[in-house]
């Protein structure tokens, strides 16, 4: 590694252990530490919210696609934005405001385990479950992913790049909690946002302006395939992509988001940062590849994910380098530092607070919150050592099936009073088994219509049996009642 | 050289949906400003 892009890659570190540093000080009880006590201003749980959503895909992932393959990788960015711009636009303000009436539940089973009245804790114990289950997996996927990046970048082997990688993560994520994975989130997003638009318009200009880039793309793959939206695609295609959307709705990283802002009326201004940051970087990621395609010609690259990182290299000098190589580990990191303060706040409140210690003080919370994000990014270290492993295989489908069993359940419970508890708890399950049922049926090609992405046909089932078990006559009981009027009074007033 | 630029039909799908999301997004700041305006 040059030693410029190690300074800048050293101070880049340094810059986000001081913000940990830093939150740690707000820190005092156990809201403070899973939800930064619900005082989020819109554009920390905007940027917050987009950045943690995006994972690596955002500046490796689309980037490579679009490289390859052109303008048609569109549709998932557009399914993408119309599935946030929806989350934020009905979600967030309900549930910011309803699991502060129901008793100011910390944890999204919490909140389902209040909403429903769940006296077994069902509920609880099944969503606590399913969030430690896949996002144990996610963040191990995140470690591999961000390994091996640094691994190409600095020459260290895979094993130092993991342990520095996961270290790094872990301690500013255990030290500062909610608050330090937020505001490191927002620094992060600056710096993702600025690499996506720095990079295309500098590919771009050096190119001699966008007509002689799109000559250049047309001249190499010798029809304007590159540049049309549909080529290459089927309906199914398109559909499949667009469901991507579908997902925002069961993930709780992101909907812990909603209910840390300071209060709903931030929600807008959170909105439209977020929608803002999300669209224009994903334009950018999307003429990243496509310039990057037109850069390097005949020199196809052997890695299309790391042509952000290849551009870097050719153009700009080691400084900027650096701080590329900083916008894409940061794209990384965001997401498996929101994961596992997700799982370690489910052990936390759900089992630890729930059942083992009901009657723990606040600072005891606080540092059991601790150990568990040590003990969750170590049991994901060792997925991560071993990157065959089938959970790993099982990640590459968790958006899907947390979108498909998760998200119907929180949308009903927010705007139908007459949802079940029995019924939500059957609809995760439906959700769940469509998803692998779906999976299944695709890899051994059983039919045409198993192309489409399983959380299609897993949405509508797990909405169907909600709507179904719901629907026979039944008493809503009074609790459950009072706080949903509650909610919808309160939700009319602001 | 071919001329190379985006189907109308392309340019529909790629300039439609993602900047009128931001633009709705805006307006809804807005209002929600003004209403926090006047109530004050």
């Amino acid at each position: 590694m040059k030693p410029e892009i190690l300074i800048t890659f050293i101070v880049y570190m340094a810059t986000i252990m001081l913000i940990g540093f830093i939150a740690n000080r707000f820190n005092k009880n156990l809201s403070d530490y899973v939800l930064g006590g619900r005082r989020l201003g819109g554009a920390v749980a905007a940027l917050g919210a987009g950045a943690s959503d995006m994972s690596g895909w955002l500046l490796l992932g689309l980037p490579g696609a679009a490289y390859t393959m052109g303008v048609n990788q569109i549709w998932m960015p557009i399914g993408l934005s119309i599935g946030a711009f929806i989350n934020w636009h009905y979600v967030a303000k309900r549930l910011r405001i309803y699991t502060k009436i129901a008793r100011d539940s910390l944890t999204i089973p919490a909140f389902l385990d209040q909403r429903f009245n769940d006296h077994k804790r069902v509920l609880r114990i099944i969503t606590a479950i399913v969030i430690l289950v896949f996002f144990t997996g996610y963040a191990a996927a995140g470690f591999v992913s961000g390994a091996v990046l640094f691994q190409s970048m600095s020459g260290l082997s895979y094993e130092h790049a993991l342990w520095i990688g996961a270290a790094f993560i872990m301690s500013y994520t255990c030290v500062g909690g909610f608050l330090a994975v937020s505001w490191v989130d927002f620094f992060q997003g600056t710096l993702m946002f600025i690499a996506l638009i720095l990079m295309p318009v500098s590919v771009i200009v050096n190119m001699g302006g966008w007509d002689q880039t799109a000559n250049m793309i047309v001249n190499l793959s010798g029809t304007s395939a590159h540049l049309n939206v549909f080529s290459g695609m089927s309906f199914i295609g398109i559909v499949s992509l667009l469901a991507w959307g579908l997902g925002y709705f069961g993930q709780p990283h992101i909907l812990v988001r909603f209910m840390a802002v300071k209060n709903t009326r931030e929600i807008p201004k959170a909105k439209f940062i977020c929608m803002t940051w999300m669209i224009i970087a994903l334009y950018g990621a999307i003429f990243t590849g496509l310039a990057g395609y037109a850069y390097f010609g005949n020199e196809a690259l052997a890695a299309p994910e790391s042509v952000l990182l290849e551009l870097a290299n050719k153009l700009f000098n080691p400084w900027i380098t650096g701080f590329f190589l900083a916008a894409v580990l940061s794209a990384v990191m965001s997401t498996v530092a929101a994961q596992l303060l997700v799982s370690s706040s489910a052990l936390v409140e759900d089992f630890y607070h729930g059942f083992v210690r009901k009657k723990a003080g606040q600072i005891e919370l606080v540092w059991v919150g601790r150990a568990m994000v040590v003990l969750i990014a170590l049991a994901a270290l060792l997925l991560a050592y071993q990157t065959k492993s089938s959970v790993l295989d099982l990640v590459s489908y968790a958006w899907a099936g947390m979108g498909a069993s998760f998200g119907p359940t929180i949308l009903f419970s927010l705007f139908w009073k007459r949802t079940t508890l029995t019924a939500v708890v059957w609809s995760i399950v439906v959700g769940a088994l469509t998803v692998l049922g779906w999976k299944y049926c695709q890899s051994i090609d059983l039919a045409p219509i198993f192309q489409l992405y399983e959380i299609v046909p897993a949405f509508i089932l797990a909405s169907l049996t909600i709507v179904l078990l719901s629907a026979k006559k039944h008493k809503v009981p009074q609790e459950i009642q009072s706080d949903f009027n509650k909610m919808l009074e309160k939700e009319a007033r602001v | 050289m071919i001329e190379a630029s985006f189907s109308t039909a392309s340019l529909v799908v790629l300039l439609g949906p993602m900047p009128i999301i931001v633009f709705i997004s805006l307006i809804d700041y807005i209002k929600t400003q003004r209403n926090k305006d006047s109530s004050l």
